[in-house]
């Protein structure tokens, strides 16, 4: 068991030159008939956000929080990263235009692609994520090395669910629309559009069951409220990732001789 | 002797589809996932067939290994099989040396890409580093003749362009092992010529080993030196190619016959 599951990111390592390049093309296949461009990377949020302030703030008045404007943005941009690669994820393997079918090469690389190529997506938001919390008086600190541990965290668990949603929407493509359906309402069980405190008492127990919020809290607690982010959230991230990631694994080996001609 | 690709006892089954009404409930696919996971592959399920049963030759280093048989027979498998795009359900494939498929042109190239972009991706595809593309990258080109159009989307490229830029990457991997499935009439005639010039330039150097399925029964005879026989689900190996079409012809007379 271990060993397939070393194996199995091992043969990642091994392809790593192939990974390096899909994803290129895929950061770069994104936008690459549009005129924008890469702007469209930064207008996404910048419309949720907007419609969310409007909403919110001006319609109905329900959430109470200094700046929310910038909350939003620090919540949304780990956001749409993981919902990113879930939506890229899903097809990925069953998708891939022949690559799976005609050319010898782990599929695992192509769920490993979605991630990364959304992972890249997200540090190309991040700066100015961190220039807009500066503009707000939210001068980055000691809290920030805390980063890369959260985001490599973040990683682990996106891989573990674009893993599992691949595979299983080789099988069956309903996974794919059920994915799209239940983002939704993921979405709104996270506290991205609110603050965690507003939730009451009782809710937020058992919000702390969302992986979600493991993921989405430590990015709020660095950079508005400028402190580590919590040992809760750190362990609990910690555990989502090696049992997404376990879970994944599994459920792709043990159909992974059948990926191939199922597609 | 030296073996370049070898199978020994190998057997391959393919799940059989039945009408979709069979199939409608979660809660049927659900159990029979469940099923599947835990008998995983090595286990006879009669919702499965036989495409190919206990198959063993091997293609020694430096020949050229034909294989014939009508459609549907398994070719296509056969090589896919030794590409290690499918698993055998039991028996072993081995294979000795970088192994480049041409089982179909152009997997993964991208239309929106420029044809320079393309290959680069392609090449890494086929197991090449950065550095091999990049050494190989003026001669691909040259190969293919698309000339300028190197640095437009492939999209906008004939679908003979198309072909011949897939092809030319496809032959410029330079793989120990190389598996073609019936791909050798590519673009014009002089590109045709070209690549059957550099094709038997290849073969005659003896370093690569190449199975070649084909129903062209005179190039299996004119460029194989051992050519197997599929009938499904078995697979005879025949030492000359003669023989081989012989059987070959003999097997369809008796299918053919009411």
């Amino acid at each position: 068991m271990l060993q397939s599951f070393l194996e199995h990111f091992r043969e990642l390592y091994r392809y790593r030159a192939l990974i390096d390049s899909l994803v290129r093309r895929e950061v770069q296949a994104r936008y690459r008939r549009s005129v924008l461009g890469y702007l469209w990377t930064f207008l996404n949020p910048l419309l949720l956000l907007s419609v969310y302030l409007l909403v919110f703030t001006r319609f109905t008045r329900a959430v109470t929080v200094e700046n929310y404007a910038l909350f939003l943005f620090v919540g949304i941009l780990p956001w749409l990263w993981l919902s990113g690669s879930v939506v890229s994820g899903t097809t990925s393997i069953a998708m891939s235009g022949g690559l799976v079918t005609r050319v010898c090469m782990p599929p695992q690389v192509l769920p490993a692609v979605a991630v990364i190529s959304n992972l890249v997506n997200f540090l190309l938001g991040l700066p100015v994520m961190l220039v807009a919390a500066a503009i707000f008086g939210k001068i980055p600190g000691a809290a920030y090395v805390w980063l890369p541990v959260v985001i490599a965290l973040q990683t682990l668990f996106s891989y573990g669910i674009a893993l599992t949603v691949a595979t299983l929407t080789v099988r069956f493509r309903d996974v794919q629309f059920l994915a799209q359906n239940l983002l939704m309402v993921w979405f709104f069980l996270t506290p991205i559009a609110y603050p965690i405190a507003m939730v009451p008492e009782r809710f937020q127990r058992l919000l702390q069951f969302n992986p979600a919020v493991a993921f989405v809290r430590p990015y709020q607690q660095i950079v508005l409220e400028g402190r580590p982010p919590s040992p809760l959230h750190l362990t609990a991230g910690l555990a989502w990732g090696i049992l997404a990631v376990g879970v994944a694994v599994w459920v792709f080996e043990s159909l992974r001789d059948s990926l191939a001609e199922e597609i | 002797m030296e073996y370049a690709v070898r199978l020994e006892h190998v057997t391959k089954r393919f799940r059989r589809y039945r009408p979709v009404a069979a199939h409608t409930t979660l809660k049927t696919a659900f159990v029979e996932w469940a099923n599947a996971l835990r008998k995983r592959r090595n286990t006879f399920s009669p919702a499965r067939f036989e495409v190919l049963e206990d198959v063993s030759f091997a293609a020694v280093r430096g020949e050229t290994l034909g294989i014939i048989g009508r459609n549907g027979a398994g070719k296509t498998t056969l090589l896919k099989l030794m590409a290690g795009i499918y698993r055998p359900d039991s028996g072993r494939v081995t294979v000795n040396g970088r192994v480049a498929a041409l089982l179909e042109l152009g997997a993964g190239f991208h239309p929106d890409f420029t044809g320079r972009e393309n290959v680069v991706v392609s090449g890494i595809v086929h197991g090449l580093s950065k550095r091999e593309v990049r050494e190989r990258f003026d001669r691909i080109v040259d190969f293919s003749g698309i000339g300028e159009f190197i640095d437009a989307p492939v999209r906008t490229y004939s679908a003979g362009m198309y072909m011949r830029l897939a092809f030319s990457v496809a032959v410029h991997v330079e793989p120990e092992v190389l598996l073609v499935d019936e791909i050798l009439s590519v673009g014009d005639e002089s590109f045709q010529r070209k690549s059957r010039a550099v094709m038997e330039e290849r073969l005659r150097s003896g370093r690569m080993t190449t199975v070649l399925v084909s129903h062209d029964l005179d190039v299996i005879q004119q460029v194989c030196h051992r050519v197997v026989v599929l009938n499904p689900p078995t697979a005879t190996l025949f030492e000359r190619p003669q023989e081989a079409v012989a059987e070959f012809h003999r097997m369809m007379a008796s299918e053919a016959r009411p």
